[in-house]
């Protein structure tokens, strides 16, 4: 390496801008270990040389590591999955417009992995994130949450006929549903270990933490900084903002859209969020709260009678919302109308959440669920709100199918994700083969008039948003 | 104002309801309320002081405006998080003749994002069990035993807006926005959006922040984005000024009863001001920095003042992003004359973050309430510690001392790191 003064001074910029790569921090830390360290850089030095000893690091680009993470192919396929396949590209609309995307071959449906077991995911397939992403500076300061809702954004654009260059992009506005970004944890292991042999607190603060963080690493944890690289990558210019709260963000994210394009503040929206479930640290944070689903794996609706919970999915969703007179202008073809949009918070009492979800479904529409209603459950399968919906569902008769089975269940991408396959739903014609073996979801004929998505937080929240088939003279 | 003028009044040039505020509470580092915090600040006095909460041997920089005196012992983010947001809601509700517990709009919260604190990852490591696992397999393996529960019901990203939702007793979904250092900013606009659409007739906004943690603080550090003037706390935050040397972290809530005109007239509300502006654009350029030209600052500015439909002209105070990072301030000022030409130089501009830091997620909504509170009070608020001018940002600062001036439109701004950029235009009553 170049250890001259003017490329270590570069260096550090780079470094406190949060651009290094893992390989130039290791160059740092083989500089600042050395005997010939510039006088002014000296104060630095405690910043890099903590953990030299243990050359913790690998030497591998970030990018890498999770390139190769995402190729690993040879994972077990517990459910068989049918037809349905390949990148599908979808999108809705009426009264709004949508379009749509989300980065993934559903036959990944079929995938469950167990590398964190006892606990299971669904993986993210093999994708080249260069497709969408074109530059390795900014792959290289992206964590996997943020590779995936790129992808998937910039796939939502693409197909809206929004591709790169499009004068449209700048006139879009953002809204992303986000949880925050990986931790290192295998960093986080080693902090923890020194602090049970050293129980001196002040060691954390002086040693141990301002070496073992790193700047790209915060800006990729950042919930809004998923937001912030979607309009790097892909150029959108409007309005951003990114909505939290785990299943509510989602929520969250689809009302506003809906709402503000309903009433005319805006015209046409990027909407949607993304989840790297392959995360011990993601995975942590659920099962505090015994969220998580174990092994052997069930579908959604066999897996109370094994305790219930949820397996996280890795998954980016992204839909175009369009105001319909804007789609027809520019001659863009809409999947779906959004119906409406409804949501509520009840306090998780026994049976609050059903009779709030039920309140929903009479407020969406005289009659629903018809015999020509889909209605795609986003349950996460943690009981007992997976059983409250599920009643609730069946008293009203209603075609059932549960994504979370065959997806995993993605959190703040869940309810986007949702309204991905109704649009797709309503644009072929055709309801989706069972997902689950229980019986609770019988195979159907005929086409679908309209769709209902729910989305029953696996903590809090409730929602459901109506999606309706385009009709001959709305397209037009 | 009165009511017999008719209905054309309750609606703006755009034909939209007409948004006031009725109720403003706030919480910062110099005091636990409006009025607290307001005359300190006329004072001019710094709530920046050395951090006591954690030990600080060897950190770059080891002072912060912390708000220490909720009674949240010992500390958790999450808790003072709430803590604060609940005081500033309950005054602004109380202001507002509101019964806290039956509020009958929504919630709109700006909130840092959530995540586990080292004090709860040391505590699951340490939990007893029968298992020679380390890492994290076996903090999983402590989270299944169930014991951790409340620390999950703590720690999910929309437990303080669920918390202070179930407290007020708001309406519907509680939201929980970020936009970086523009959230309190945004939760203002989406509360005016949800009006101005008709949705409802009132909300409720509050941006509230309690980021002074071990690891936030050195990840600030590490982006070198810190003031490390140290050894004079008070002196630290020095926006606009040629020492200044990075932001101070901070901590504090604001919150904004907000009302269709019509709606607080009918019930004979007291108008404390009107929102009339909103505006937002995002950069493209870079994930710490802004465009170099300026153009999102500058989209935001002019899109909020269009918004109010109002000509920049009309622009008389704003209160300053003034983060006193080197970059902010003076991209700030270049802004502001891109916008206003040479009468920027004679336009007062405060920032307040020299006395109580950069609130992150509050920011904005105290920033909203300050402005508001000197449109209401004819006090332009000081920019403190200004005492060596950069010679290459021309504003009147309103440097060191308040000052008493009759203003009737003030620009408040927030620029988010990530690039999210809100601008508000907040006009006087009458």
């Amino acid at each position: 390496m170049d250890n001259s003064k003017k490329n270590i001074d570069d260096l550090l910029e780079k470094y406190w801008s949060g651009e290094t790569s893992i390989r130039e921090e290791n160059d740092l830390k083989t500089y600042f270990s050395g005997k010939r360290v510039a006088d002014h850089h000296k104060q630095f030095a405690p910043l890099f040389t903590f953990f030299s000893e243990e050359a913790s690091l690998k030497e591998i680009d970030v990018s890498d590591q999770v390139m190769q993470k995402i190729n690993t192919s040879d994972r077990p396929k517990i459910i068989p999955i049918s037809n349905w396949r390949k990148i599908i590209s979808i999108a809705a609309s009426l009264l709004l417009l949508r379009r749509m995307l989300w980065g993934s071959d559903v036959s990944r449906a079929a995938v469950v992995d167990a590398r964190f077991a006892p606990y299971l995911v669904h993986p993210l397939p093999a994708l080249d994130m260069s497709a969408q992403i074109p530059k390795k500076s900014d792959l290289r300061q992206m964590e996997g949450w943020q590779r995936i809702g790129v992808y998937a954004a910039g796939l939502a654009l693409d197909d809206a006929g929004l591709g790169r260059g499009s004068p449209l992009r700048a006139e879009t506005d953002l809204i992303v549903a986000a949880g925050s970004g990986e931790r290192d944890t295998s960093v986080d292991a080693r902090i923890l270990e020194a602090a049970m042999q050293d129980g001196d607190p002040a060691m954390l603060a002086k040693e141990v933490l301002p070496a073992a963080l790193r700047p790209t690493l915060f800006l990729a944890q950042l919930s809004n900084l998923l937001a912030g690289n979607i309009s790097i990558v892909h150029n959108l210019t409007a309005s951003s903002r990114t909505y939290m709260g785990e299943e509510m963000a989602g929520l969250s994210c689809i009302e506003d859209a809906w709402k503000r394009i309903a009433a005319g503040q805006a015209e046409i929206i990027l909407a949607g969020g993304a989840l790297n479930a392959e995360r011990e640290d993601l995975l942590l944070g659920f099962e505090l709260g015994c969220n998580l689903h174990m092994q052997p794996f069930a579908s959604l609706w066999n897996r109370s009678e094994t305790g219930g919970g949820f397996v996280p999915g890795s998954a980016g969703a992204f839909l175009v919302l369009e105001a319909a007179s804007h789609a027809r202008a520019r001659a863009a073809k809409p999947y779906a109308r959004i119906a409406s949009v409804g949501s509520d918070r009840s306090n998780r009492m026994p049976l609050a959440a059903a009779s709030v979800l039920d309140g929903l479904i009479a407020r969406a529409g005289g009659g629903l669920p018809s015999p020509s209603t889909l209605v795609l459950s986003g349950a996460s399968g943690v009981e007992p709100i997976t059983g409250e919906e599920l009643g609730v569902l069946r008293a009203r008769g209603a075609v059932v199918r549960g994504y979370g089975s065959v997806l995993g269940h993605t959190v703040e991408a869940h309810l986007p994700l949702g309204v991905a396959l109704g649009a797709m739903a309503l644009k072929r014609g055709m309801c989706f083969p069972p997902f689950d073996e229980s019986g609770v979801e019988l195979p159907v004929e005929g086409v679908p008039e309209d769709v209902l998505v729910t989305s029953m937080g696996h903590w809090r929240g409730e929602g459901l948003v109506r999606l309706a088939r385009i009709t001959g003279e709305e397209a037009r | 104002m009165t009511s017999g003028s008719g209905t054309r009044r309750y609606r703006d040039a755009k034909g939209r309801p007409v948004v006031v505020v009725t109720g403003m509470g706030l919480v910062t580092s110099v005091g636990r309320s409006v009025d607290e915090t307001w005359a300190a600040m006329r004072a001019g006095r710094s709530g920046i002081r050395r951090i006591t909460r954690f030990p600080i041997d060897g950190l770059r920089t080891t002072i912060a405006g912390t708000v220490d005196f909720m009674g949240v012992e010992p500390y958790s983010g999450p808790d003072l998080c709430f803590e604060m947001a609940r005081s500033a809601a309950q005054e602004a509700l109380d202001q507002a003749g509101h019964t806290t517990g039956e509020f009958r709009g929504p919630l709109y919260l700006a909130t840092p994002p959530a995540e586990l604190e080292w004090e709860q990852r040391i505590a699951l490591r340490k939990a007893p069990l029968d298992c020679s696992k380390t890492g994290y397999p076996r903090l999983m393996a402590a989270a299944r035993t169930g014991h951790f529960r409340h620390v999950f019901e703590r720690y999910q990203f929309a437990s303080v807006a669920d918390r202070l939702a179930g407290h007020i007793g708001s309406r519907g979904l509680p939201i929980s926005v970020s936009t970086a250092c523009a959230s309190g900013a945004s939760a203002i606009q989406l509360g005016v959006e949800a009006i101005r659409r008709g949705d409802t007739d009132l909300a409720i906004s509050v941006g509230t922040d309690s980021s002074v943690q071990l690891e936030s603080l050195i990840r600030f550090s590490l982006l070198s984005a810190l003031s490390t003037c140290n050894d004079q706390p008070e002196k630290a935050s020095r926006p606009f000024s040629k020492t200044r040397d990075g932001f101070v972290m901070a901590e504090g809530a604001g919150a904004v009863v907000l009302e269709s005109l019509e709606s607080a007239m009918a019930r004979s509300a007291e108008i404390l001001g009107v929102v009339s502006g909103c505006g937002e654009k995002a950069d493209d350029y870079h994930r710490t920095r802004s465009r170099p030209d300026g153009s999102a600052i500058i989209g935001a500015i002019r899109n909020a003042i269009s918004d109010a439909d109002l000509a920049p002209d009309a622009i008389d105070y704003v209160n300053a992003h003034g983060t006193s990072t080197p970059e902010n301030d003076k991209m700030e000022c270049l802004s502001l004359y891109a916008v206003m030409g040479e009468r920027a130089s004679t336009v007062p501009v405060s920032s307040i973050k020299s006395m109580i830091g950069h609130t992150l997620s509050a920011a904005g909504a105290i920033e909203a309430v300050i402005s508001l509170l000197s449109l209401q009070r004819g006090v332009l608020l000081p920019t403190i510690n200004y005492d060596e001018p950069d010679p290459d940002i021309a504003l009147d600062v309103v440097p060191n001392e308040a000052r008493s001036a009759r203003i009737r439109h003030v620009l408040s701004n927030s620029f988010g790191f990530g690039g999210q950029n809100v601008s508000l235009v907040l006009s006087c009553a009458d």
